[in-house]
């Protein structure tokens, strides 16, 4: 676990009713789909890369920094880890447009907030979301919200992105849509991100690499060709025999 | 047949509603009734009036501003403090909903066994020259102390309904724990502080049994609005009932600027 640049992750967290225990290793530029049933501990995965939860032990390393290390007594707090995370619900500030939602990490870093909207701007223009400049998230559509919740992780310029369930909360009919749309643009990061999801379609668009995760462990891992070949009855066996 | 049959409200319900209602509205009607309208503008000029009123306003006012600078932070502990153990937990909302129960006579005593010239820490400031009993200062104290729980409340109320895991999105996107308090969580909470502030003012506003007992009833000095309109009971009624009526009428226009959802027992 020395890896220069991208995601380097292997730790021990605990949730009030689980414990997951898992080992990720991400290339800058590359996507694991990180997949499993609900409750697995997926959501836990991200935030404790996040910094929003603590390790029991283990070690965290974002392009060659290290951020968690419990051997060493590391706990970068999450706003120095420079993770971008997209929540499930993606968590927009509903008291803020658009265009200060994808100037926020600008303007916390200081420089006052018309500097910040002036640095926002071309991630507002690449999301195509320039028309919705001035409205607040109340007002957007699912897919639009995606968007925004997208660009602001990336207008913070971060290492690492972290996707949790992007598509859960849009209608099935959305999805086809706006799944391209995300494996553009996560294509055009170039540090390494993490998919949670549990649904084969967003593998398909979007990863390089699965790891599946069941009860707080990662119990396959390879590619979605691999995985599909394996004909073990696992997870992504039942995931093929009754995909969405 | 009515399509509403089921929700229909029963004859006695109606009746016994209506008696709470005019339990409530009839004194004020009486009063507005009783008013000495021709008379209302030389009794409304006249310098006791004034000078009530602005001491009312200003002392209503820095006691609303104390409520909101210590107000907040204690809603926020408040609104922490459902992860502590039942006992403290309970105590401290035991703590905060006192003012809102206790006589405020009983306030005001209080206040002066801690404050007052031979108070506990009243004693130790008197020594100092720094005596507080009977001084505007009492005045702003004894309303803050009456007041407090409704901003507390108000913003807990609204801390609690907001999604505050845009504050851990927030601090993923490197805000520091100042900037998702200034940024993130005061919006979040704004109409509950504006609300409770609101509320605030007008229980300052109309203060009286802890302040009389506390701060006493200097004219100028700490004989606010309500103090002054029942000492005018004694001499001149009609001089209390015009300073009842601008009480009520401010405090009606305060209710009427707050939405339903932050009325005091509303629930959203």
């Amino acid at each position: 676990m020395t890896r220069e640049r991208g995601l380097a992750a292997s730790f021990v967290a605990h949730r009030p009713s689980l414990r997951v225990e898992v080992d990720i290793d991400i290339a800058p530029g590359r996507t694991l789909a990180l997949v499993g049933p609900n409750g697995a501990g997926k959501s836990t995965v991200i935030a404790a890369i996040a910094g929003l939860i603590g390790l029991e032990s283990g070690r965290i390393m974002i392009d060659g920094r290290v951020v968690a290390d419990t051997d060493a007594t590391v706990d970068t707090p999450a706003p120095d880890r420079r993770v971008g995370v997209v929540f499930q619900d993606y968590l927009l500030f509903a008291h803020l447009t658009v265009r200060d939602n994808v100037a926020f990490a600008a303007r916390v870093r200081g420089g006052g907030k018309h500097a910040a909207r002036r640095s926002g701007q071309p991630y507002l223009e690449r999301f195509g979301l320039s028309g919705l400049a001035d409205r607040f998230p109340g007002s957007l559509s699912g897919g639009q919200a995606q968007r925004v919740a997208l660009a602001r992780a990336l207008a913070a310029e971060p290492d690492v992105l972290l996707l949790d369930e992007p598509m859960a909360a849009l209608d099935v009919e959305l999805r086809a849509e706006v799944r391209t749309d995300l494996a553009r643009h996560i294509k055009g990061f170039s540090g390494a991100t993490l998919l949670v999801t549990h649904s084969l379609a967003d593998v398909e668009a979007v990863a390089d690499t699965v790891a599946v995760i069941e009860e707080g462990r990662i119990t396959q891992r390879g590619t979605l060709t691999q995985l599909r070949a394996a004909d073990d009855g696992g997870f992504v066996q039942r995931l093929l025999s009754s995909r969405e | 047949m009515s399509p509403d049959r089921g929700r229909g409200i029963s004859p006695l319900i109606l009746v016994l509603a209506g008696v709470a209602l005019a339990l409530l509205v009839l004194p004020l009607f009486a009063l507005l009734i009783r008013a000495p309208w021709g008379d209302m503008g030389r009794l409304l000029t006249s310098p006791a009036v004034g000078q009530a009123l602005l001491l009312s306003v200003v002392t209503a006012t820095i006691a609303t501003g104390l409520c909101l600078v210590f107000g907040i932070p204690l809603a926020i502990l408040l609104a922490r403090a459902e992860r502590w153990p039942v006992l403290p937990r309970r105590l401290l909302r035991i703590a905060v909903t006192i003012p809102l129960v206790l006589p405020p006579v009983i306030g005001g005593i209080a206040l002066l066994m801690l404050l007052g010239r031979r108070g506990v820490i009243g004693s130790l400031l008197a020594e100092l020259g720094l005596g507080i009993t009977y001084t505007t200062g009492a005045v702003v104290l004894a309303q803050t102390f009456v007041s407090l729980p409704f901003l507390v409340f108000a913003v807990e109320g609204a801390l609690r309904t907001a999604d505050r895991r845009v504050e851990l999105a927030a601090s993923t996107l490197g805000a520091s724990r100042g900037q998702v308090f200034r940024l993130i969580t005061l919006r979040l909470v704004a109409p509950g502080v504006a609300a409770g502030a609101v509320l605030c003012f007008t229980r300052a506003l109309g203060e009286f049994g802890a302040t009389i007992t506390f701060a006493g009833s200097l004219p100028g000095v700490t004989r606010t609005l309500p103090i002054a309109s029942y000492l005018a009971l004694q001499s001149e009624p009609g001089q209390a009932i015009a300073l009842a009526i601008i009480l009520l009428v401010v405090s009606v226009v305060v209710l009427l600027g707050l939405r339903d959802r932050w009325m005091p027992g509303v629930g959203r």
